[in-house]
């Protein structure tokens, strides 16, 4: 009896040693999917709250490219979108609980700088892989987190676009506002250093609040200083109030703003005539043919959709790559292996092609100037000539 | 401060403050009315006001797509108005009836946290209607200016003005001119005394929140048609400083409450002269501070003992 009971536990310690010989091996460990499970892609965006118009389309986005996958090596792919509320404590808990989940493989996200931050030094205590559409911020890819991507532009590359224009259009009293914001203000910060190089002056910069309706007190001021642009760096919901308050304290000067005033409906629509001739820094156009089919299925294509459906895209390239079927029928997925998979991938996605330098920023430069026209009784964000 | 010296720039940010210091007094009111009868706060009136303001949007959206709004545009206006009235007066009859009643002799501090129970429930339930998303109220009447040299004024803050004070006006008189708003002060000063004289205290209760929220609505309309952007947060901020100016008045307090309101208005507009713009809120609660430190009860708190 006894001898069987040896003999028993020998087999097991040395079918342990077999397990990674078997496969291959990891530093970083390996996501098991075990046979008939779902692939899990996580999505952490504000579907809820002041800006749940640009979580939902981000979310959009992933989901068409989850639902158009289907399956990777026989096994169904679904995403589990999760809000965030754009942001701090809330994001930690989500990145916590996502990246506990053992069947997924990585997350698209997080919407909002001040989400991506505290989140992806969770994702690197774990070594779980985060693609995020939207964060901009410069500090997410100076920090030196191997797991962390993006498939957007950082607020450097935006605020360079945006100054070489006015520099091009030679602007000289410009006002500079901000939203208080990590994102607005580090956009007002470089946009005013770039101008400040090239022997250009600011007038003044002022921030508001998020959230706000009434900017009539601060433009009055600034009406008085009688500025040729006012840049803005902050989201719709305020930008286009301050579009719409300028003509109405009777403010002559041109509006130009980031990517969070990129929204047909929220800017363009709801500011009226008042935001014909605004200018807004944006990637290039996506895909005609992409954009026909996402506006089949979720209606006008806006903000980060695009950039989430190549997020979701890479991802998913990755796994099918990396996975590795068992004879059981489970997935294996080697983390490090899918990180360096995403780290040096040449994906040719709808925003263009995409390859990722040493600190998970997008290569090349992204960022081109909008104007809203109005022609032919329609009113939209036109591209400018480079 | 050289802005503060130039009459023209004092003459518009006057004007400015002025717009949204009556729309804070309006919110104000509410506050105060009910703080007055109840001694409590009911932290839901700035979704109430939100409520209004979407019962606004809703009508003037149905009228401009069927083309009534550009026939009747006036009326069309006064029919969002009815409407948000409307809504938001029933609202506050419920909430008193169903979250504030049975709570009535509990503790204060449990009605206080029913009613931001009822506040964040409200947020949520507006927000999975509108599925999030921000909501334009559409353009019915141009707006016109007046311009004289520099200044230029909008007629929609003349009209803001003006039918803020006629509103408060109207309040005014119903308090302190009619059965009940006599009522309505007797159950202020002594709720059981009141009853024992034969006022149907629930009754005036129920009166109170309507009037408050009624003219919660009026205010959340008037946002709507001259910022044209609402969404289910908008309730939160204006809620906030609203409250604010009822305290700076002296909660309880009808004439404080107006008073705060526009005080507040226009140390936000002209503290923003003094200041960088991102001090607005420093400003605004910075002087609450300083007002309850020197007077505890708020500018109006002693000056008037009837409490409504």
């Amino acid at each position: 009896m006894k001898n069987k009971y040896q003999w028993y536990c020998l087999l097991v310690i040395m079918s342990l040693f077999f397990i990674p010989l078997s496969g291959y091996a990891d530093e970083w460990g390996f996501i098991t999917i075990p046979n008939g499970k779902p692939i899990r892609i996580g999505l952490g965006s504000m579907l809820s709250g002041d800006y749940a118009s640009m979580g939902i389309d981000i979310k959009n986005g992933a989901e068409m490219a989850v639902l158009e996958k289907k399956s990777i090596l026989g096994h169904p792919v679904i995403l589990q979108a999760e809000d965030d509320g754009c942001g701090g404590p809330t994001s930690v808990a989500i990145a916590e609980k996502m990246c506990n989940n053992p069947l997924l493989v990585g997350v698209v996200g997080y919407m909002c700088s001040g989400g991506s931050k505290p989140a992806s030094d969770v994702h690197n205590k774990y070594k779980v892989l985060m693609i995020s559409p939207s964060s901009t911020a410069m500090e997410l890819t100076s920090r030196g987190i191997p797991v962390f991507f993006r498939t957007c532009w950082n607020d450097a590359t935006q605020a360079r676009c945006a100054a070489d224009f006015v520099i091009k259009k030679k602007w000289k009293k410009i006002v500079v506002l901000h939203d208080k914001s990590d994102y607005g203000q580090s956009l007002a910060h470089d946009f005013t250093n770039h101008i400040s190089k090239n022997g250009l002056k600011i007038l003044a910069t002022e921030g508001l609040t998020r959230g706000d309706k009434d900017f009539a007190p601060i433009l009055t001021k600034i009406k008085f200083m009688r500025p040729e642009l006012i840049y803005f760096g902050g989201m719709a919901a305020e930008g286009v109030l301050l579009a719409r308050q300028m003509k109405r304290v009777g403010i002559r000067a041109y509006f130009m703003s980031d990517d969070g005033c990129y929204t047909a409906k929220d800017f363009i629509q709801a500011g009226g005539r008042a935001t014909n001739g605004c200018y807004v820094t944006y990637a290039k156009k996506p895909d005609a043919q992409w954009v026909k089919r996402f506006e089949s299925c979720y209606g006008p294509c806006q903000t980060f959709s695009p950039q989430a459906y190549d997020a979701t895209n890479i991802l998913l390239e990755a796994v099918t790559q990396v996975a590795k079927k068992q004879t059981d029928g489970s997935l294996i997925i080697g983390k490090k292996a899918l990180r360096d998979k995403v780290a040096g991938i040449q994906y040719k996605g709808i925003t263009g092609k995409i390859a990722f330098n040493s600190h998970g920023d997008r290569t090349g430069s992204v960022v081109v100037i909008y104007k809203v026209v109005e022609e032919n009784g329609k009113r939209f964000f036109k591209q400018l000539p480079l | 401060m050289e802005y503060l010296l130039n009459p023209e720039i004092l003459t518009a940010q006057i004007i400015n403050g002025l717009t949204i210091g009556g729309i804070y007094a309006l919110i104000a009111l509410g506050y105060t009315l009910v703080y007055g009868i109840l001694f409590m706060i009911n932290f839901a009136h700035g979704e109430i006001f939100m409520f209004g303001s979407f019962g606004g949007f809703a009508v003037l959206t149905l009228l401009s797509n069927n083309g009534f709004s550009t026939t009747h545009p006036t009326l069309s206006i006064l029919c969002a108005f009815a409407a948000a009235i409307l809504i938001s007066s029933a609202l506050g009859a419920i909430l008193e009836r169903v979250a504030y009643r049975p709570l009535r002799d509990a503790p204060r501090l449990s009605p206080l946290i029913s009613a931001i129970g009822v506040s964040i429930f409200l947020q949520n339930a507006m927000m999975l209607f509108t599925r999030g998303r921000m909501q334009v109220y559409p353009d019915i009447i141009p707006e016109n200016f007046i311009e004289i040299g520099w200044l230029s004024i909008s007629c929609f803050q003349i009209s803001i003005i003006l039918g803020c004070l006629l509103l408060m006006t109207g309040l005014y008189i119903f308090i302190y001119k009619t059965k009940t708003g006599k009522a309505m002060r007797a159950v202020a000063e002594n709720r059981e005394a009141a009853s024992l004289m034969g006022i149907d205290v629930n009754r005036i209760i129920t009166i109170t929140f309507i009037i408050g929220s009624a003219l919660a609505a009026a205010a959340g309309v008037m946002v709507g048609i001259y910022y044209t952007q609402i969404n289910h947060m908008m309730g939160f901020i204006p809620g906030i400083k609203a409250f604010t100016a009822a305290v700076l008045g002296g909660i309880g307090n009808v004439p404080g409450a107006m008073l705060g309101g526009f005080f507040l208005g226009l140390a936000e507009a002209l503290g923003v002269l003094v200041m960088p713009a991102q001090y607005k809120d420093l400003i605004a609660f910075g002087l609450l501070i300083l007002v309850l430190i020197i007077r505890p009860k708020g500018i109006m708190g002693e000056v008037v003992s009837e409490r409504v």
